[in-house]
């Protein structure tokens, strides 16, 4: 059965290799650090796919509001991200249940299955690590790690001193160093 | 500076070399604690997950329709002042920071272009402006271009549900969202059935041995029947199933073939033969194993499947919920230990899967059967129903829960 749905001919978009080339490299530079932070955020693998596509949606849609002299893209980007696990959150607290799924079932596809294994191990309880840090440091943490900012950036969006943000983050790896030591030695 | 901040700022530069994937060398000025810290942040890089391909594929796949459909939606003019609004804000107002922003300003510059002019929709679009001189992207990924849908066409409108041994058929929709000519291979691709409890492969259909050619912004459908048995040609039993679409490539003459793994699945229910039991029973039963107390609340039975809530108050060793209200997002500790169970109808245990989690003041909740997240229905003619909770997180129960049936 086929069934076809306009007119093919209409479709011009014979120039558009360039800029499809373009939104090709921004998605692909962007997506994983969107992705990342709210993995660390949030923790379930396929809550985080759902508000990464809510997130580059609304950029798409609210595009226009966008202000280069107010902020950086990535920065435009995340602040809409940590919105989004914001709302979230506050989702949670009206009661909302949250399907929990495989939080770790997308690992590196080049890695042996005893090894992947032992990684999903490790992820889990870093990610329960994580989660028993305070809130400023996860932030911090899953900015750095996840959307991969700098301390500047990180100070800009917090509105802490870069100082500070160092600080934050070398106290709150430290920690989580030793909670993943206190679980690896039993 | 003292040396405590001169350590902070050598170790914050060493994880800026690590995500950049540079080599990182540790100075004179690290202690080992310092030392170990980052090699525990190199770690913690290794253990980044990847979004999964399909994922990526079908966000980029939306975002362009959704390009389209803006375009299509904005009146004529609407676009260039939006457009040029947009500009006017990249364009730096300082000459130095203009030149040393060049680079990030091309890609908002291409971005503003791309998503205010619609460069990427199916209609006749200017060249797109990038300034002179800039040099060229690279090459994209590969992009697939498909949207497929699966609907069940159940007889039942409301669910997508089927009596027993009755043919169940799914319409499966193959829409070129694209501008130029796609082929699927094979065509048909695979298609599999599995059990939603216990993700065991009933029944596959194997791939076919043709390819398909969409033109753009066609579509084709096929309308799969099965039969309800399983690959041994047996009845499959009832209960929920899932349905996926599997190992399948794409092609365009313009860009590199993208193979697909498992791309979409729906999910279709078996249903009793003797019907569902449908009633909310309160149980409200406290049971308490290695020191942790779980209160099953309430059980709710539906011709779409059981729901359990349980409730526990008390936290586990290391674990705890700070009062609200929450201020910034409260922590998300209860993903952390997957909660587990099994269910009992008449003798025969069925696995319940993982638990859902939403967070009360004083504790947490715990839902097996949420959205997403099917148990399959229970039997009318149940006599005996029991609910166990086998593993909390790193404890091991049983916390079991008989549940009383009649009023």
């Amino acid at each position: 059965m086929r069934k076809s749905e306009g007119k093919p001919g209409a479709c011009a978009g014979k120039d558009t290799r360039s800029a499809r080339e373009t939104f090709a490299e921004l998605y692909e530079q962007y997506l994983p650090k969107v992705f990342w932070y709210i993995s660390y955020r949030i923790g379930d693998v396929h809550l985080a796919e759902d508000l990464t596509s809510d997130v580059f949606v609304k950029a798409l849609t609210g595009f226009s509001s966008y202000r280069s002299d107010k902020a950086s893209f990535s920065t435009w980007l995340l602040s809409i991200a940590r919105h989004m696990v914001v709302d979230h959150y506050r989702a949670v607290d009206r009661g909302q249940a949250i399907p929990l799924e495989e939080a770790t079932e997308m690992l590196s596809e080049s890695i042996s299955p005893e090894e992947e294994a032992v990684k999903k191990e490790e992820l889990q309880r870093l990610r329960v690590c994580l989660a028993g840090l305070p809130q400023p440091e996860q932030e911090i943490i899953s900015l750095k790690f996840g959307a991969e900012l700098t301390n500047r950036q990180i100070a800009g969006m917090l509105s802490l001193s870069e100082s500070n943000v160092g600080t934050i983050l070398y106290r709150a790896i430290r920690k989580l160093r030793d909670s993943f030591r206190g679980w690896q030695n039993g | 500076m003292g040396r405590e901040t001169d350590m902070e700022k050598e170790f914050s530069e060493s994880i800026d070399r690590i995500l950049a994937g540079e080599e990182v060398k540790v100075g004179a000025g690290m202690d080992d604690d310092c030392r170990t810290a980052l090699d525990f942040a190199q770690k913690m890089v290794g253990l980044r997950t990847v979004p999964s391909p399909s994922f990526k594929a079908q966000l980029k796949e939306r975002l362009l329709l959704k390009l389209s459909e803006q375009e299509t939606k904005a009146p004529a003019g609407t676009k260039k002042n939006w457009l040029w609004e947009g500009l006017r804000h990249l364009v730096p107002h300082n000459v130095m920071w203009r030149a040393v922003t060049t680079t990030a300003v091309v890609i908002i510059l291409a971005v503003g272009v791309l998503w205010g002019m619609g460069i990427f929709t199916q209609l006749p679009a200017p060249a797109p402006l990038a300034p002179r001189g800039i040099p060229p992207a690279p090459s994209p990924p590969p992009q697939p271009w498909l949207e497929i849908e699966a609907i069940p066409l159940s007889p039942i409108a409301y669910a997508p549900a089927f009596s027993l041994e009755e043919e169940v058929k799914i319409l499966f929709v193959f829409k070129n969202v694209s501008s130029e000519p796609i082929t699927v291979a094979p065509f048909l691709p695979r298609i599999e059935i599995r059990r939603r409890s216990t993700g065991e492969l009933v029944r596959s259909f194997p791939e076919g041995s043709e390819q398909l050619d969409i033109s753009p912004v066609e579509t084709v459908e096929y309308t799969l029947v099965w039969d309800q048995k399983d690959d041994n040609g047996r009845q499959v039993a009832p209960g929920w199933c899932s349905v996926s679409v599997n190992d399948f490539t794409i092609s365009k003459a313009t860009e590199p073939t993208t193979r697909m793994g498992s791309w979409i699945r729906t999910k279709i229910l078996i249903q009793l033969p003797q019907g569902a039991m449908e009633k909310v029973i309160e149980v409200n039963q406290s049971q308490t194993v290695s020191d942790l107390t779980i209160t099953l609340e309430r059980v709710e039975l539906s011709a779409m499947g059981a729901k359990f809530y349980a409730f526990t108050f008390t936290i586990p060793p290391d674990y705890s919920l700070p009062p609200p209200p929450y201020i910034s997002p409260p922590p998300r500790r209860q993903w952390m230990f997957p909660i587990f169970a099994q269910y009992t109808v008449n003798g025969v245990t069925k696995d319940a899967g993982r638990s859902s989690i939403g967070s009360r003041d004083n504790g947490v909740e715990l839902v097996w059967g949420y959205h997403g997240a099917w148990v399959d229905p229970v039997p009318s003619d149940t006599k005996e129903l029991t609910f166990t909770i086998t593993r909390f997180g790193e404890l091991e129960g049983p916390w079991e829960f008989l549940i009383p049936l009649e009023p």
